[in-house]
């Protein structure tokens, strides 16, 4: 999908990423936030006009390959000092409203 | 009241036992006593805790033990780092009852060279900000003018040592959040090259942008404090092998025989005439220092700041996935299903920016966006990092200003989000580059304080604080402090 040189972003648009993102809004900052990255991603759409075809996306700053480690088990935090910052627990596990219905 | 010493001062005379760290504390906590009702830099002050471990380290001292290089000197760390005394919060609701169970690497490094941890500093919401009016709290004011902000998002760590209570502070920079703050505030401020100090413990923002950096009065205290926290951790995917030389050797005065860079792009007319005025008056005195001036050219600097947002607050939608009120820092919800109480906690718990980022962060990445923004940025900052590397083939340094104005008032660019990321401007490109920057103070405008930016290579802090460090000692803008409000 080409972006037009003057992107709106709607208030459904922002309903639709904050769902998408997990975050309620008031209908109020549903607008505002829509105002807002428009007029912000307005701004913005000028890196649209650099020439970018062979360019690789920069994905390493500093150039660093894969950082591997042993998978060998360490001690780095007590499993109970985890688990008494959970609101609720049952038997050693964080216990949550139901991921189903 | 005397000001508290330096890091390095502090250091030496603790050791020597010309001052006890009990002493040193003390005289510490009467200064933040004193500035605290004027400047509201700390979420949290370790008083007792942090005497307590002053006069264990006088103990140690009077049997011989080797405290370490920071043995009993104080150090403010910014509340988006984990450390196992009080709260770490990083400045939001969501995360207003959370106790990290473990200290953050650079705390932990820290705290083995004989460092006592004061307290945890004050910062725009999850380091998003550049004026630490964003804090879910409240604001830190600038001790040189209690009307006008800090900057941000590390405001708290730097006025609490720019008013001269705290010796030192670690702050974070992602696009400018040590060194804005720091040049309106008159303190030496570093954001090294990504990978060369860990991030571990440290709540991420921009995880390809953020690094951990020293805040202090001098350059050779910031050279200090960096020496004993950067170097590779096994903890950090992203840090560097590249081997630390101690910085705080090979400071000389002289600059003969360095090429410095003036980049042009950092010096229109957006910039303050003023600070464009006090700025170019530093490099001429690094020309008297033996240095040669050139012109040099950034053409992509004014895209920087798109580059930087997009990629940044892409990233931090993804990091900011984690927070949901369930597992840690609980929260009062009223929704019964799983999904409404995720969206109730994070619509109550997160701020007006946080939420702004996190909604440009999920457009960007969203399908059918994706192409056109985030990895069109990407691309983009591949130029950019290619732009940097070839200047450094023709100049050892760059020279700069580090804002384009002066510390604003309270309250002046909070309706205008566009405005406030526009104040970064002349910061972001170096994180974008991953190169590393220093501001260190170089005079004032109508009595608020000024920084120059010295920019250097990927993996060239020795130039860097050697350069800060003779352009520093040549004048005297690092003894002056602010005095306190009646």
């Amino acid at each position: 999908m080409a972006v037009t040189s003057k992107p709106t972003v709607t208030a459904d648009d922002v309903k639709r990423l904050a769902a998408l993102a997990r975050v309620r809004l008031t209908p109020a900052e549903a607008s505002e936030f829509a105002s807002d990255l428009s007029a912000i991603l307005n701004h913005f759409a000028r890196i649209q006009h650099l020439k970018t075809d062979t360019v690789p996306p920069l994905s390493d700053v500093m150039g660093t390959t894969n950082v591997t480690r042993p998978d060998e088990p360490q001690a780095l935090c007590p499993p109970k000092e985890l688990l008494d910052r959970a609101p609720e627990t049952h038997r050693d596990h964080v216990k949550v409203h139901a991921v189903f219905e | 009241m005397p000001t508290v010493p330096t890091i390095t001062d502090a250091a030496q005379a603790v050791h020597a036992r010309d001052i006890s760290a009990a002493a040193l504390m003390s005289q510490t906590l009467e200064q933040l006593a004193a500035w605290e009702p004027h400047v509201h830099a700390f979420l949290e002050q370790f008083s007792d805790s942090a005497q307590k471990q002053a006069e264990k380290i006088d103990k140690q001292l009077a049997k011989g033990t080797d405290v370490g290089p920071l043995a009993g000197v104080p150090i403010a760390i910014k509340d988006n780092m984990c450390t196992r005394e009080g709260h770490t919060t990083a400045a939001s609701k969501i995360l207003e009852t959370f106790t990290a169970p473990y200290d953050a690497t650079v705390v932990s490094r820290l705290k083995k060279a004989g460092a006592i941890v004061i307290g945890k500093t004050n910062l725009d919401e999850f380091a998003m900000g550049s004026s630490t009016e964003q804090s879910a709290f409240f604001p830190t004011n600038n001790p040189w003018d209690t009307s006008r902000v800090p900057g941000g998002s590390s405001g708290g760590s730097v006025a609490a040592v720019a008013c001269g209570a705290v010796p030192g502070a670690l702050g974070t920079d992602t696009g400018g959040s040590i060194r804005q703050p720091s040049s309106f505030c008159s303190t030496v401020g570093v954001k090294p090259t990504y990978g060369r100090v860990s991030r571990y413990g440290v709540i991420a923002y921009g995880s390809s942008h953020d690094q951990v950096g020293p805040i202090a009065r001098t350059v050779a205290d910031a050279a200090l404090l960096l020496r004993v926290i950067a170097g590779h951790d096994e903890r950090d995917a992203t840090s560097s092998q590249q081997p630390v030389p101690d910085f705080t050797q090979h400071l000389s005065g002289d600059l003969k025989g360095l090429k410095v860079g003036v980049p042009k792009e950092f010096f229109t007319e957006m910039v303050d005439q003023d600070i464009n005025r006090t700025v170019r008056a530093a490099i001429d005195q690094l020309k008297s220092l033996g240095a040669t001036i050139s012109e040099v050219s950034l053409p992509l600097t004014d895209v920087a700041i798109a580059v930087y947002y997009l990629i940044v607050k892409a990233e931090a939608s993804t990091n900011y996935a984690r927070y949901d009120a369930l597992r840690y820092a609980p929260m009062e919800l009223a929704a019964e299903t799983l999904l409404e109480r995720y969206e109730e906690a994070r619509g109550k718990g997160f701020g007006r920016e946080v939420k702004r980022a996190i909604l440009m962060g999920t457009y960007a990445l969203s399908s059918g966006y994706y192409d056109a923004w985030y990895k069109k940025a990407s691309q983009v900052r591949t130029l950019i990092r290619r732009e940097y590397e070839k200047v450094f083939k023709d100049v050892d340094v760059l020279a700069a200003p580090v804002t384009p104005e002066v510390a604003f008032p309270l309250g002046a660019k909070t309706q205008d989000p566009l405005a406030m990321y526009m104040s970064d401007v002349l910061t972001v490109p170096i994180n974008v580059a991953g190169v590393p920057a220093i501001s260190v103070p170089c005079g004032f405008v109508e009595n608020l304080p000024v920084g120059l930016q010295i920019i250097a290579p990927a993996w060239g802090e020795a130039t860097m604080l050697r350069v800060a460090h003779a352009y520093e000692q040549s004048q005297e803008w690092h003894k002056k402090l602010p005095t306190l409000p009646k």
